[in-house]
């Protein structure tokens, strides 16, 4: 293994560890601010991707271009359901919301494969497939592209959540609820935001991923595993952390690939999995402040 | 020790008139409760534990809603207010414990404290800035997070940011619990200055002496009912008859 | 069952709302006189019908086990399929390699998926409910390609068992109705023990405020494993008795989120806080699907025929509507109704 193969090797992760962070911030942002624990994530995520898939292959649309009605759809699906069902997602019964979810998992995934079988989909990206070459090493544009938009995103939401009053806001109720609810913060309203935001962010990761993997309906609990290792070990609480996590994961998948049959990957990252939850379940986090 | 009553209106900037609340279905914790804030003056909310004194704040600052009776502010009733409604009218809630946003800055803290001014940037500015004047000590910490904070340091922050948007009724609820002596001084010190500036001030706290001594007015609250109430003068000599009463309930 | 005298039952006692009457002895008769309008339909009904009620003694085995840690303890296990699976490879594994008989290869699927669970309630159960869900909800995809992967236990095509003896179709519905039957008597007479003991009430006080319950000096720790165990070597139990009456057992099929679906939707729709819950739970979710299975094909929606994953659709929603609205399920509507808080 020289270093050409190394570097390839280290770009690979880096881009597959972009979209992974992509993967995981909509679960973090639910988890860490509404403190939900969005079981169906994947599903969303999953559902997302074949929109995608119809938007860019049925109708040919622009594969960078399609993104967007894909999220702003998320989006705009969370608050609607927010609107309807929030009140009974009492952040105190949490077993509630976590059988809640589930229903809605075996939902989504249900209504996905009626409506697109059971098929593995490829998206169509057109004229990202072709690779870009940096001297000895080579990228497939979309995987640049994705990993671009994701690393954008985020740093995006990195600014907004702490640079802008409405981010602190945002902050302030996951942090302490009735003292943001006292200040006249209008906590619901708020609230509906970041789930909108959750589903959106769950469906931006579709789309992302659509761009490079090829992926199937009910395979989509694998993805539930990888966002829920980047949430954890990049911890509850900051966009920049999460997206180290979630190069980390890709750097790590590419290498264990690389040197092992493919199926060692799930044993690697599920044991690491483990090891975090039982070591060190706040990840980079400094400390040990949340604990769900 | 007689139960004196007291006329209904007397100028009473924050009334709650005979409410009933609680937390769960069946369960009633303040039963048929009245209490009245005098403006201008510093009213104390005193009684054993269990008495129903938390929850009566709870009523008062919209955290939990009356079942019966009514909750009134200037004439107006606001008993189905919330929290950050009863804010923009004026009442503002120190509550008992720890309530600063640890991962954010003190200044940060501030800021979203004044966040009904949000929509002035400039009066938002002068707010934080005139908290900054009253309580220079924090001034040294405006950026430090305000989770690594020492006890004292974290209550004058919570002080600030309950005085931010000037409020007309001050509610405080156990300023004192969780706190080493020598800083209850610097906590009642603090309640002594705005009783000097003639706020209006309604005190819950389990440390009756002091209490007692910066009150002008008293009630006494007792398995959720009022007890007693009156002037600070007809409180002072009975204190430790009190106390007894109290322990023995 | 002996209780170790530090689980402190006092406290845990007190905790623990909702057992105000205790009345076990109702409790044991109701029990039995399920038990014998059930028993004759094993002797010389059709195959179907016992083919569906071992389903739901199937289903009942596992909920039993389930609710332990899921409807008292408040841990909801998402993993079923996982240890179910693994009794049921264990059993074929043992029976293709050396030949043992049903009898002898339960107790070494149980065992296998109670290590398992050890492992896994490790690691993930000193942590609270939230991440426990999530780790297991997806360790089941784990099993399913870790299995795929590995020759020695069939991959992906699975593991036939071949079965000798001088079967009917017949006798083997038979046969299997009574050992599903027997299973889920002795998982539901376990679940009714439990519920009636300091082990139960110390359950009750982890959902209700896990850390009063340690404060109080329940080794909270201790108790979640412990019920996690059961349930999952109750799991194992049914999973072996599972690969010898299909015969056949593949990942796909075994280590699927179905099955954590069905049991979930029998304790939830049955009612979680009482052995009773998974019993009602079972023969409603069983008839259920088994009704959803014959009306869909024969439906159709715009004029195109529905498939079959519909009646999926519905149980997620119906599972959707109990958590959010029906939260104590069938039984929970029962004791309302009656306006007293009985413990059967």
């Amino acid at each position: 293994m020289n270093l050409e193969t190394v570097a390839q090797l280290l770009g690979n992760g880096l881009l597959l560890g972009g979209v992974y962070a992509g993967l995981g911030i909509g679960l973090s942002l639910l988890l860490g601010v509404l403190k939900i624990v969005n079981l169906s994530h994947s599903a969303v995520l999953i559902f997302g991707s074949l929109i995608y898939w119809e938007l860019v292959n049925t109708l040919g649309l622009d594969p960078i271009l399609a993104i967007f009605p894909v999220v702003v759809a998320g989006f705009g699906i969370g608050v609607l359901v927010h609107r309807t069902v929030g009140q009974y997602m009492v952040r105190e019964d949490s077993r509630t919301m976590v059988l809640a979810f589930f229903g809605i998992l075996v939902l989504v995934e249900s209504a996905a494969i009626i409506i697109w079988t059971t098929d593995t989909r490829t998206v169509n990206v057109g004229y990202l497939s072709q690779l870009v070459t940096f001297g000895s090493l080579s990228f497939p544009l979309s995987k640049l592209v994705a990993a671009g938009l994701t690393v954008l995103l985020m740093v995006g939401l990195h600014l907004y959540l702490t640079r802008t009053l409405g981010g602190a806001a945002v902050r302030a109720i996951s942090q302490n609820i009735d003292v943001a609810q006292m200040v006249g913060i209008d906590v619901t309203k708020i609230s509906r935001r970041v789930f909108g935001a959750g589903l959106g962010l769950a469906a931006f990761g579709g789309t992302v991923l659509a761009m490079v993997v090829s992926f199937s309906p009910q395979e989509h609990p694998r993805w539930l595993a990888w966002s829920f290792l980047v949430v954890i070990l990049g911890g509850l609480g900051s966009t920049l952390r999460t997206l180290s996590a979630g190069l980390i994961v890709g750097v790590l998948e590419s290498f264990i690939g690389f040197l092992l049959p493919f199926q060692y990957i799930y044993v690697v990252l599920y044991g690491l999995l483990a090891l975090l939850l039982l070591v060190r379940p706040q990840g980079f986090a400094r400390t040990k402040q949340r604990e769900l | 020790m007689n139960r004196l009553t007291e006329p209904d209106n007397l100028g009473a900037s924050l009334q709650m008139a005979e409410v009933n609340a609680g937390y769960f279905e069946k369960d009633l914790v303040l039963n048929s409760v009245s209490i009245n804030v005098r403006p201008g003056a510093v009213t104390a909310v005193l009684g054993p534990n269990g008495s129903g004194k938390s929850t009566a704040l709870r009523v008062l600052s919209g955290f939990l809603p009356a079942r019966q009776g009514k909750i009134w502010l200037d004439g107006e009733e606001i008993s189905a207010l919330s929290p950050g409604e009863r804010l923009s009218r004026g009442i503002s809630l120190l509550p008992q414990g720890r309530s600063i946003f640890p991962e954010l800055t003190v200044e940060d803290n501030l800021v979203l404290g004044a966040w009904l001014l949000r929509h002035n940037k400039s009066e938002l500015k002068s707010a934080v800035e005139a908290m900054f004047d009253r309580y220079p000590l924090l001034k040294g910490f405006r950026h430090r997070v305000a989770g690594s904070l020492s006890g004292g340091q974290a209550r004058m922050l919570e002080f600030a940011r309950t005085l931010i948007v000037s409020p007309s009724v001050l509610l405080i609820d156990e300023p004192s619990v969780g706190l080493a002596p020598f800083l209850v001084d610097e906590v009642y010190d603090e309640l002594e200055r705005l009783k000097g500036e003639n706020s209006t001030i309604l005190l819950v706290d389990q440390n009756v002496s002091a209490a007692v001594e910066l009150a002008d007015y008293v009630y006494t609250l007792a398995y959720g009912e009022n007890h007693l109430q009156g002037n600070k003068d007809s409180f002072e000599g009975q204190l430790d008859g009190l106390i007894q009463q109290w322990l023995s309930l | 069952m002996s209780e170790p005298k530090d689980i402190a039952l006092g406290g845990a006692r007190a905790s623990s709302s909702g057992v105000k009457k205790s009345r076990p002895w109702a409790g044991a008769l109701l029990g039995v006189s399920i038990l014998t309008l059930v028993l004759p339909v094993g002797f010389g009904t059709s195959i179907s019908l016992m083919t569906m009620f071992s389903a739901v003694f199937f289903y009942l085995a596992l909920a039993q086990g389930w609710n332990l840690l899921g409807g008292l303890g408040g841990y909801l296990n998402f993993a079923t399929a996982l240890f179910a699976g693994v009794g049921a490879y264990t059993a074929a594994w043992l029976h293709n390699q050396f030949e043992l008989t049903l009898w002898q290869t339960i107790l070494p699927g149980a065992i296998a998926a109670a290590v398992i669970s050890l492992l896994v309630g490790y690691a993930t159960l000193r942590l609270r409910s939230h991440y426990f869900a999530i780790f297991t909800l997806i360790l089941t995809f784990l099993g399913a390609v870790v299995v795929k992967n590995m020759p020695a236990l069939g991959g992906g095509a699975g593991i036939f068992l071949d079965l000798e003896g001088e079967w009917t179709s017949e006798s083997i519905a038979q046969f299997y109705f009574f050992c599903f039957l027997a299973l889920a008597v002795v998982a539901t007479i376990i679940a009714f023990f439990v519920q009636h003991s300091n082990f139960g009430y110390a359950l009750i006080a982890i959902s209700e405020d896990e850390t009063a319950a340690q404060v109080l000096g329940v080794r909270t720790m201790d108790v979640k494993l412990r019920a996690l165990f059961i349930g999952s070597a109750l799991g194992g139990a049914a999973g072996a008795i599972f690969a010898f009456f299909t015969s056949y057992i593949e990942p796909g099929g075994i280590f699927n989120l179905d099955i954590a679906l069905d049991v979930i939707l029998v304790c939830v729709i049955g009612g979680m806080r009482s052995w009773l819950g998974p019993v009602i739970g079972a023969f409603v979710v069983v008839f259920l699907e088994q009704s959803l299975r014959l009306l869909i094909p024969s439906l159709s929606v715009f004029g195109m025929e529905l498939p079959t994953e519909t009646g999926r659709l519905i149980l997620g929603a119906l599972l959707v509507v109990f958590a959010l609205f029906f939260r104590r399920g069938i039984v929970g509507i029962f004791q309302s109704r009656r306006g007293r808080n009985l413990s059967v």
